[in-house]
C-alpha cells in the first residue's frame, strides 16, 4: 500500500510540475455540478441571480454586487456559450425563487431557436443533482483551486493524445473560475485580436446558419416570455432584461442582423418588460473591449459598478 | 452515493474508521446500518422510507411465515409477500411503460388515452433490494433458512451499503452468518479490499468513463448508421464500457465489504472469454443469473419437462431478466435474444456431440468468437435509445455493402484507442479465464501489486471528466 501511495504521489507531483511548467494554472472548472450547486442557492427574496452567457459570466463581479445592493445574495448562473431562456423558464416554474433576476440576452438569444441552449443544465439540476454530488462538488472545488492536473482537458489521456497524434499541446486557458462560478479573463495570456477575429467568424457563420427571423415573427414567438416574467413577479420577484456592451465587429454584425429599434426596443415595449440595452448609454456604447465582447478581470469591478449604477439610476433595479 | 465520488471517499474513510473503532459487534452493526441509510439518502432521501418500510414488512412477514408448519398456509404468505414486493417494483419501475404501451395500443384503435401518468422517479437500486428480499422470503418458504429474529440484522442484510444499489445480489445464506458473528480485523483482507476498490475505480473512471463511454456515446447518439466500421467500433466500445462500468462497481463493492470484514460473492468471471451462452451467463452478473435460475427458472419447472416446456421456461426467464434491467422494449429484445441464443446452443448440443464437430483447437476459438459476436450484437439493443436505431445498427454491422477500406481512414483516434483497449481487455479475460481477480491480486508479489495500484491511482486522479452514473444504478 505504501509503495502504491508513493508511486501515485510521485506521479501526480511530476505531472503537476509538468503542467505548471507548460504554463497552465489551477482553476475551478465549470460543470453541470458546479452550475447545479449555484442553482440550488436561488431560493429566497434576497437572491440576485444573473443568467446569460459569457459576457455576464466573465463580466459581473459578485463582490461589487454585494456592495452596490447591500443584503443581497448574488448567484451566477450565466453559462459560457449558451443563451439563458431555458433557465428563465425554469426559474419562473420554481416557486422557491422570488428574488431579482438579471437576464443578459440579446435579440439573437431571444430567437426561439436558442431557447433550449441551457436545457441540459436545468435538466441535470432537476433530475440528477443529489446530496452526494453536492458534497462531491464542494470537495472537488477545494482541490481544483490548487491542482492543475484536476482540469479534465489536461488529464493524462488528452495530453497523451496530443503527443501521439502530433497535435498541438492543450491550449493555455486565459479564463479562471471561482467556486461561486465567477469568471475572470486575463487577456495578457492570449491574443485579444486573434480572439476577436475568431468570434467574428463564429458570429458570421452562425448568422448564415440561423438567419434572423422577421421582426414580427420573432416578436410573436416571444409571447410566453411575458408569462414567465409574470410568474416570477406574482411571487414578489423581479426580472430585468439587459444587453451588455459589445464593440467593433460584434456590435456592427449584431446591429445589422437584429437592428436595435426593430427587435429589442419593440420586445421591451410590446410586452411591457423592464429592460436596458447598452446602446441606451453613451458610456457603454463607447466602451472598447479587448476582444470586442468581454471585459478583462481587472476591469470587472468597475464595469459591474457602472452597470448596476446605470440600472439603478434608471429605476430598473 | 456513488463510489467514484469524493463524497463517498470521505464517507467511507469516516465510516471504516468508526466501524473498526467501536468495540462491540452490535455497535458496529448499528454503525453499518446507519451508514447504509446515509449512503442511500445521498442519492435521494425521500426514497429512504420506502426501503426501510418494505424491508421491515418483509422481515416481519417472513418471520411469521417461518413459524407456520402447514406448507399450504406458508405458500399463501409467500404469495402475499411476492405480490407486495412485485407491486412496489411494478409501480415504480413499470407503471409508465405499461401505460405508454396501453395508450399506444388504444390510440392505434382510435380509442381515448388512459389518462394516468406517474411522475414518480425510479428509486435507485430498487430491483436489487427487492430481489434481496424476495430471495430471503423464498428461502424461508422453502425451508432452506431459518428467518432471523433480529430486525436490525435483516435491515442490514438488505441495505448493506457496498451492495445496496447495484449488487451483487447476495443471499442470506451468504450474508446471514457474516452479520450474526463478529468480523475480525485481518490486515491481509483489509489491504486486499483497498486494492479491489482501486481496481474497481480504475475500471469505472479510467476505462468505462474515460476510454469507452465517449466512443460508445458518439456512435449511439448518431441519427444514421451507414458506416459498418464505425458502428462496430461503437458496439465494441459499449461492450467494453458496460463490463468495466458494472464489473468496476461490483469490484468496488466487494473491496469495500472486505475492508469492513465481509466477503461478497464474485459477480463477474471473464465473461467475454465465454465459450457458449450458458458459459456467458455463468460469468456475467453471476448473482442475477443464479437468482433467475434458482427462483424463477426452476420454479417454472426448469428443464424437468418436455423440450417445449424447457424452451418456454428459458424464454420466460430471459424475457423477465431483460425486463428486470429496465422498462423498455430494447431490454425485452435483449433478453429474448439471449433466450434465443441459449436455445440455439441447447439445440446444437442435443443434435451433435461438440467433439464430433471438429478438433477442440478449432471448435473452441470458433465458439468463443461466435459467442462474442452475438453478445456484442445483443448489447446494441441494450444500449440503443429505441428499437429502430438498434435494428439499423445491427443491419449495418452485418451488411457487406456498409464496409469500405476507405472508411478506416475516417476513424478517429479515440475509437482506435478504445478498440485497442478492448482488445487488451479481451486478451486479459482469455488469459485469466478461470482465475478470480481476488486470487490473482493475492498472488501478486507486493512490489508488482504496489506498482500496479500506484499506476492505477495515478490514472484515476488524472482522468477527471464529468462523472457518469453507473449504468446499473438505473436498474
Amino acid at each position: 500500500m505504501l509503495c502504491a501511495g508513493f508511486i501515485w504521489l510521485g506521479g501526480v507531483l511530476v505531472y503537476e510540475g509538468y503542467l505548471r511548467d507548460q504554463g497552465h494554472l489551477p482553476s475551478i472548472i465549470d460543470s453541470s455540478q458546479l452550475w447545479a450547486q449555484e442553482r440550488g442557492r436561488t431560493d429566497g427574496s434576497d437572491a440576485v441571480v444573473f443568467i446569460g452567457a459569457s459576457r455576464t459570466l466573465y463580466g459581473v463581479d459578485l463582490r461589487t454586487v454585494r456592495e452596490v445592493i447591500p443584503g443581497s445574495k448574488p448567484v451566477m448562473l450565466a453559462l459560457n456559450g449558451a443563451y439563458p431562456m431555458a433557465t428563465l423558464k425554469a426559474l419562473a416554474d420554481d416557486t422557491a425563487f422570488s428574488g431579482t433576476l438579471l437576464v443578459d440576452v440579446d435579440a439573437r438569444g431571444l430567437s426561439e431557436s436558442n431557447w433550449d441552449a441551457q436545457s441540459a443544465k436545468n435538466h441535470y439540476f432537476e433530475q440528477d443533482w443529489t446530496p452526494n454530488w453536492a458534497v462531491h462538488r464542494r470537495l472537488l472545488n477545494a482541490l481544483q483551486r490548487h491542482w492543475v492536473f484536476l482540469t479534465p482537458r489536461l488529464g493524462v489521456f488528452p495530453v497523451l493524445k496530443s503527443v501521439i497524434t502530433d497535435a498541438p499541446a492543450p491550449f493555455l486557458a486565459h479564463d479562471t473560475l471561482s467556486a461561486q462560478r465567477e469568471g475572470f479573463l486575463n487577456f495578457d495570456r492570449v491574443s485579444a485580436t486573434g480572439l476577436s477575429e475568431m468570434f467574428r467568424v463564429g458570429l458570421v457563420e452562425d448568422l448564415a446558419l440561423h438567419p434572423p427571423p422577421s421582426a414580427d415573427n420573432w416578436l410573436r414567438a416571444l409571447a410566453p416570455v411575458k408569462q414567465w416574467v409574470q410568474q416570477i413577479e406574482a411571487r414578489g420577484g423581479r426580472v430585468i432584461f439587459f444587453v451588455p456592451p459589445v464593440s467593433g465587429h460584434q456590435a456592427t454584425l449584431a446591429e445589422a442582423a437584429y437592428p436595435f429599434a426593430r427587435y429589442w426596443q419593440r420586445f421591451i415595449a410590446q410586452y411591457d418588460l423592464v429592460g436596458w440595452h447598452y446602446r441606451e448609454s453613451d458610456i457603454f456604447t463607447a466602451l472598447e473591449l479587448p476582444d470586442n465582447s468581454h471585459v478583462d478581470a481587472r476591469q470587472k469591478a468597475e464595469y459591474t459598478r457602472s452597470l448596476l449604477l446605470e440600472l439603478t439610476g434608471r429605476g430598473l433595479l | 452515493m456513488q463510489f467514484d465520488s469524493l463524497a463517498f471517499l470521505a464517507f467511507f474513510l469516516i465510516i471504516a474508521a468508526l466501524y473498526w473503532w467501536v468495540p462491540a459487534w452490535h455497535q458496529r452493526k448499528n454503525v453499518l446500518l446507519a451508514a447504509s441509510y446515509l449512503f442511500y439518502a445521498g442519492w435521494n432521501p425521500y426514497f429512504l422510507p420506502l426501503l426501510v418500510i418494505t424491508s421491515l414488512i418483509d422481515w416481519r412477514l417472513a418471520l411469521h411465515m417461518g413459524s407456520i408448519a402447514s406448507q399450504q398456509r406458508r405458500k399463501k404468505w409467500l404469495i402475499a409477500i411476492c405480490t407486495m414486493n412485485l407491486a412496489v417494483l411494478g409501480y415504480f419501475k413499470y407503471a409508465n411503460f405499461f401505460i405508454d404501451n396501453l395508450n399506444a395500443m388504444t390510440a392505434s384503435m382510435g380509442l381515448p388515452e388512459f389518462g394516468f401518468q406517474s411522475s414518480v422517479a425510479l428509486p435507485i437500486g430498487i430491483s436489487f433490494y427487492i430481489f434481496h428480499s424476495l430471495s430471503y422470503c423464498i428461502d424461508v418458504y422453502r425451508g432452506g433458512i431459518r428467518p432471523t429474529a433480529s430486525w436490525r440484522d435483516y435491515l442490514l442484510y438488505v441495505a448493506f451499503f457496498p451492495q445496496l444499489v447495484a449488487g451483487p445480489i447476495v443471499r442470506w445464506t451468504t450474508m446471514g452468518e457474516q452479520i450474526e458473528t463478529p468480523r475480525p480485523f485481518l490486515t491481509d483482507r483489509f489491504i486486499l479490499g483497498v486494492a479491489l476498490m482501486v481496481v474497481g475505480l480504475f475500471q469505472k473512471i479510467v476505462l468505462a468513463d474515460g476510454i469507452f463511454a465517449p466512443v460508445a456515446n458518439a456512435q449511439f447518439d448518431q441519427s444514421t448508421f451507414d458506416v459498418g466500421v464505425s458502428v462496430w467500433m461503437g458496439a465494441l466500445a459499449f461492450t467494453g464500457q458496460i463490463f468495466c462500468d458494472f464489473a468496476g462497481y461490483t469490484t468496488c463493492a466487494i473491496g469495500a465489504a472486505l475492508v469492513l470484514g465481509f466477503r461478497l460473492p464474485v459477480n463477474f468471471q471473464s465473461p467475454y472469454a465465454a465459450i457458449g451462452f450458458s458459459d456467458f451467463w455463468r460469468r456475467w452478473h453471476i448473482s442475477l443469473s443464479s437468482w433467475l435460475r434458482d427462483y424463477l427458472y426452476i420454479s417454472l419447472g426448469g428443464n424437468r419437462g418436455t423440450a417445449f416446456t424447457t424452451a418456454r421456461n428459458l424464454m420466460i426467464t430471459m424475457l423477465l431478466g431483460g425486463l428486470w434491467h429496465g422498462a423498455a422494449w430494447t431490454f425485452v429484445v435483449w433478453g429474448l435474444l439471449h433466450g434465443l441464443f441459449l436455445l440455439l446452443e441447447r439445440g446444437v448440443r442435443r443434435l451433435a456431440d461438440t467433439r464430433s464437430l471438429g478438433p477442440a483447437g478449432v471448435i473452441k476459438p470458433l465458439g468463443w468468437c461466435m459467442t462474442l459476436i452475438a453478445v456484442v450484437t445483443a448489447w446494441v439493443f441494450f444500449r440503443a435509445d429505441e428499437l429502430g436505431s438498434a435494428v439499423a445498427m445491427v443491419t449495418t454491422m452485418f451488411s457487406v455493402s456498409s464496409f469500405a477500406l476507405t472508411d478506416l481512414a475516417n476513424i478517429d483516434f479515440e475509437a482506435w484507442w478504445s478498440a485497442a483497449i478492448f482488445a487488451a481487455l479481451l486478451g486479459q479475460q482469455l488469459i485469466t479465464r478461470d482465475r478470480p481477480l481476488q486470487a490473482m491480486l493475492e498472488q501478486l508479489p507486493w512490489p508488482l501489486l504496489g506498482g500496479m495500484l500506484g499506476a492505477m491511482l495515478f490514472l484515476i486522479s488524472t482522468t477527471t471528466g464529468q462523472s457518469n452514473a453507473f449504468i446499473y444504478f438505473q436498474f
